[in-house]
């Protein structure tokens, strides 16, 4: 990232692709396979993010790094279904990779997050994972701020998660990560 | 009852299991998708341009090597059909070339249509080439009763040997009667892709840029196939279906050409209702990341709900098609070959009588570091996933999956086999 002094403000400019893709990629690829589930699937997802944004690079003004993760999740919720000649999985994520054990007293709840409709998925990933707040969810994915609310709100009680017994309270509106 | 912060500590310990090893080769390949995508748009360009310039100028379409013929059709004493007939297309008799001593060689510049090629000889059988002297089949219709299919803006020399008997070549081009299904100012959305079926289509008129109609959901499954021409930098197209899945493209071509067979998202069934639930199919155009819709005097929308066919097997996993298409031929599934369930190894022995085209599907491989060796020396990587092989005639060796590295005890591996219908 590189910054300039322009009429003494400081701007910051677009960092070249390259630099981005080093930089951010691994964290957007965590997102990735959060919402994926699946590792070559999230890899898939991020490059082809990543192309689109490449493809827009000279138009982007400032930190790119929102810009990705909106085409990242809004491609995911759009990836329905991924084909050749009228093919398809038998089930939605066809391999959900290896278990690792490690992670078995959450399994339950990685299992139920994997049932949850993707946008529904998504509203969790940003609003728990990338801890944005309700609003910033809601400009990422392009809805209003009740329909994150009541996604949200949703997603909570499939998970069989009371939030009165949170251990840590989520973020507050417009706290700073 | 879980927790908020059990939910958290989910999603961090699992975010913390990504092991980001193509890190280093992300870039590239990114760059890899981006030139992929910018050579279809120039070809897409180009193709034009060509097209007018041969028009303009009469350029010769046939290579040095090989004496045109007039259009009378009639080649090495052997007269070629008036049209051909490829999923649904018609094509007419555009030009045909008489071989030397040795062979028959066309050259093609690119197109913006499709084009089929067929041949003659007096031979039994006869080697058909691609570019670069790569044998694309080999085949004993040698009466103008086969062609290949040339797709819109490819380009390259046809060449067919014959072991020293008479060949002849001749070349069809898209002729205006469109296919069954349904068609607006020369696009059609064809009445059937491989085994589905069109339910409805909707296809905009120039700088009609927001279509909206409604389709019963299909008891298999609905597959949106969308079509987008003409949108510029800047804007995209979004489709949306009963106001969930949006997708965005902002790489619309100019390329009208079938859009059936497409780009397209699928839908199982009971994602979006029960079957016949009515659900409100929309694409529109708007600036990138807006989702206003705006009007663009030189966009061209469509779009086609298709009913997916029941899958006619299962496949290591994979939902097997009975009906696929596959280089301007419709194929027909005629067996499969599976391993057991762990193996590390399928071989598939060549006792067929026909060319057939292979498919191969794979699952249970491990994620990281998986290897598998499919057919003549490409290896994949690991997971799950399924492709279009290539056509293989009845001789030669096996077609062999091989893991490499990554068998895990959920390993399948599979081969579905489909031989020509038309």
């Amino acid at each position: 990232m590189t910054t300039m002094t322009i009429s003494g403000e400081v701007t910051v400019s677009t960092p070249g692709f390259e630099e981005f893709v080093a930089a951010r990629s691994s964290a957007l690829l965590r997102t990735a396979y959060l919402l994926t589930r699946d590792h070559i699937t999230a890899e898939d997802l991020l490059q082809t993010a990543l192309t689109k944004a490449y493809l827009a690079w000279g138009r982007i003004d400032g930190n790119p790094e929102p810009y990705v993760r909106r085409i990242l999740v809004n491609t995911y919720s759009s990836w329905w279904r991924r084909k050749w000649n009228g093919e398809q999985p038998t089930d939605e994520l066809p391999d959900h990779g290896s278990t690792d054990d490690a992670l078995g007293e959450s399994g339950d709840l990685w299992d139920a997050l994997g049932r949850l409709p993707r946008r529904m998925r998504a509203v969790v990933v940003l609003r728990y994972f990338e801890d944005l707040t309700e609003a910033e969810t809601a400009d990422l994915l392009g809805i209003s701020v009740g329909t994150v609310k009541s996604q949200a709100s949703k997603a909570l009680a499939k998970l069989r998660i009371d939030p009165s017994l949170a251990e840590q309270p989520a973020p507050i509106e417009g706290e700073t990560r | 009852m879980n927790t908020l912060q059990d939910l958290r500590s989910t999603l961090d310990a699992h975010a913390a299991s990504v092991h980001d090893h193509a890190a280093l080769a992300r870039s590239s390949a990114v760059h890899g998708r981006a030139r992929a995508i910018r050579r279809r748009r120039f070809a897409a360009v180009a193709a034009t341009v060509a097209v007018v310039a041969l028009a303009a100028t009469t350029v010769p379409l046939l290579s040095r090597g090989s004496a045109p013929v007039p259009a009378d059709r009639q080649l090495i004493g052997k007269v070629a059909p008036a049209t051909l007939t490829s999923l649904g297309y018609t094509y007419d008799f555009e030009n045909g070339v008489e071989g030397g001593e040795k062979h028959a060689t066309i050259r093609l510049r690119a197109s913006a249509e499709p084009r089929l090629v067929t041949w003659a000889s007096d031979a039994a059988d006869v080697g058909i080439l691609a570019t670069a002297g790569a044998l694309h089949l080999r085949s004993s219709a040698t009466d103008f009763d086969d062609f290949v299919y040339v797709a819109p803006g490819e380009s390259g020399r046809w060449t067919i040997r014959a072991g020293g008997a008479a060949a002849a070549i001749a070349v069809y081009e898209l002729a205006d009667e469109a296919p069954e299904g349904i068609t607006v100012e020369g696009i059609t959305f064809r009445q059937q892709v491989g085994d589905e079926e069109l339910i409805d289509a909707v296809i905009g008129e120039a700088g009609q840029s927001d279509l909206t109609f409604q389709v019963a959901l299909p008891a298999s499954g609905l597959r949106v196939a969308e079509l987008c021409a003409g949108v510029p930098d800047g804007f995209v197209a979004n489709v949306e279906v009963d106001q969930r899945g949006v997708a965005s493209s902002g790489g619309c071509g100019d390329d009208t050409f079938d859009p059936g067979s497409g780009s397209a998202s699928w839908y199982d069934a009971g994602d979006l209702g029960e079957p016949g639930t009515v659900v409100t199919v929309r694409t529109w155009v708007s600036r990138l990341h807006d989702g206003e819709p705006v009007a663009l005097d030189d966009v061209r929308l469509g779009l086609a709900a298709y009913s997916l066919a029941p899958p006619v097997t299962t496949v290591a996993g994979w939902r097997v098609p009975d009906v696929v298409e596959h280089d301007g031929h419709r194929w027909g599934f005629v067996g499969s070959n599976s391993s057991d369930v762990g193996a590390r190894r399928l071989v598939v022995r060549r006792d067929w009588d026909e060319p057939t085209l292979l498919v191969s599907h794979v699952r249970g491989i491990r994620q990281w570091g998986g290897e598998v060796m499919v057919g003549d020396g490409v290896t994949s990587g690991g997971g799950a996933f399924s492709g279009v092989e290539d056509v293989f005639g009845p001789s030669g060796g096996p077609f062999v999956m091989n893991v490499r590295t990554g068998l895990t005890d959920r390993t399948a591996l599979g081969v579905s086999l489909y031989q020509r219908l038309d």
